[in-house]
């Protein structure tokens, strides 16, 4: 069977003003394949997860979600859309199982699969201990895995990821790479990272982001 | 969805204490209003009892000037709603939440219009106790009364859309919160200006926001009222909506 093409970015650039943050960047991804943006901070790594979630309109060409234009489509691209960003989106006055329920209200998940859908993810994360405490009161890490537990609740079928293990110890770090281990035959993934380890063990292509421009390793058909 | 999203902003209201905070300060200002309206009333009464002047309504000396002064404090409330509401959740990143899930920007600003609008009905039922506390004693205008209420929840709804409107644009609260103010106060302060300006300019003061509101206060429901508020709160919804629609390419720079 041919696994479907769940991104397919066309030679999209990007101009903050005068200054072009991303120029003629172009690949594709498929179901259960992992792809890394790396590089150093201010080469544009989250400009271009933000461009593949809809929350910035590239300058020039066109990106495809699940076969939806996330710009004429929004709606149906982002359907299929989960979503971690480097600044977590949480709601501190809510528990950590009120703010999940949202989060099903949000994408639509049927009312009957929300117990399904929070054990799954609450487990994977291990966060059933801490579902009635606030986030607000709860540490660094504990958030970030709430902040991945929202990004996974919907089971998307592509997840883009921006920098997912700032603020995880060794062992939750361990987790969460089993966890992405376990997601990737579902779906595509793209991981904005500085971790090394992340790239290799989870990804078989890797965007380098620098000021000069990117570089595109074992990438096919990836062009920059 | 819109529902939801209404739920969720007045529950989130809530959970904050920031509605709890303005219902204890709404309570002590216009509580101390309230008892100097009466007191002042009851002074009046009795002063134009003892020269024979006949009696005059408690609904006119009393209700009408409370909400008059209601009105114009939730002029200072509501930019603190809206912020709370849409500029506080772009600063804290969570209006990316609702922003990258297939909800549109019509839903969301309903959603959140709408919830915002039940938190301005919170803070604004236990001033309306206050004027049912003169039925025990005396006889209340009823019409008025309710007509009253009713202009106030059409004035609220408009200052809210406008609020919004302004809070979309921005990412600094207080900011924010300032413009919302300083607008609200021109727009109330064009029925001093146009009253001020020859005849042939004294339409400006239709556009004022309080002017329209005096009719309700007054006790007499007028459609062209209710189609200002309307038209109002209808403008500035739909602007709301546009503007979070053209979301990306503000974040974009375009």
């Amino acid at each position: 069977m041919i696994a479907k093409e769940l991104i397919i970015v066309e030679n999209i650039s990007f101009s903050r003003g005068s200054t072009w943050v991303i120029q003629n960047l172009s690949f594709t991804l498929k179901q259960g394949e992992c792809l890394a943006l790396i590089g150093s901070n201010g080469t544009g790594k989250t400009t271009t997860l933000h461009l593949l979630a809809g929350l910035l309109r590239p300058t020039l060409g066109k990106i495809f979600i699940n076969g939806w234009n996330i710009q004429t489509q929004a709606l149906l691209a982002k359907q299929s859309i989960g979503f971690l960003p480097d600044n977590l989106p949480l709601y501190h006055e809510l528990t950590v199982k009120e703010y999940l329920i949202l989060i099903a209200k949000l994408k639509k998940i049927p009312k009957e699969n929300w117990p399904g859908a929070l054990e799954r993810v609450l487990e994977a994360l291990s966060l059933e201990n801490h579902q009635n405490h606030l986030i607000g009161l709860l540490s660094k890490g504990l958030k970030q895995r709430v902040g991945i537990a929202q990004a996974l609740l919907h089971n998307p079928s592509v997840l883009l990821l921006d920098e997912p293990t700032q603020g995880l110890d060794a062992k939750q770090m361990d987790d969460f790479q089993t966890i992405i281990q376990q997601y990737k035959s579902q779906g595509a993934i793209v991981l904005a990272t500085h971790s090394e380890d992340e790239v290799k063990s989870l990804c078989e292509t890797t965007l380098q982001f620098s000021t000069e421009g990117i570089n595109a390793y074992d990438c096919h058909p990836c062009t920059a | 969805m819109i529902v939801t999203l209404a739920q969720h902003e007045f529950t989130s209201l809530l959970k904050t204490g920031k509605i709890w905070k303005l219902l204890a300060l709404c309570q002590c200002i216009l509580g101390f209003i309230f008892y100097s309206l009466m007191e002042d009333y009851s002074f009046k009464s009795q002063q134009s009892l003892l020269e024979n002047n006949g009696s005059f309504g408690i609904t006119e000396e009393v209700i009408h000037p409370l909400f008059a002064w209601t009105a114009l404090f939730f002029f200072f409330i509501t930019p603190l709603l809206a912020t709370h509401s849409l500029t506080q959740e772009r600063k804290s990143h969570t209006l990316e939440l609702y922003l990258t899930s297939a909800i549109s920007s019509t839903q969301i600003i309903l959603g959140k219009y709408l919830g915002i609008l039940v938190g301005q009905l919170f803070l604004l039922l236990p001033v309306l106790i206050m004027p049912l506390l003169i039925t025990l004693h005396d006889r209340l205008d009823i019409g008025q009364f309710l007509s009253g209420i009713f202009g106030l929840i059409l004035l609220l709804s408009a200052t809210l859309s406008l609020s919004f409107f302004i809070a979309c644009f921005s990412k600094e609260p207080l900011i924010a919160a300032l413009v919302i103010f300083v607008t609200l106060f021109f727009l109330t302060l064009l029925e001093w200006i146009g009253s001020n300006l020859n005849p042939g300019l004294q339409w400006i003061k239709e556009f004022a926001l309080l002017y329209h509101c005096k009719n309700f206060l007054s006790g007499a429901i007028n459609t062209r009222d209710i189609l200002y508020y309307t038209v109002f709160s209808g403008t500035f919804i739909y602007l709301s909506v546009f503007r979070l629609h053209k979301e990306s390419d503000y974040r974009s720079g375009k």
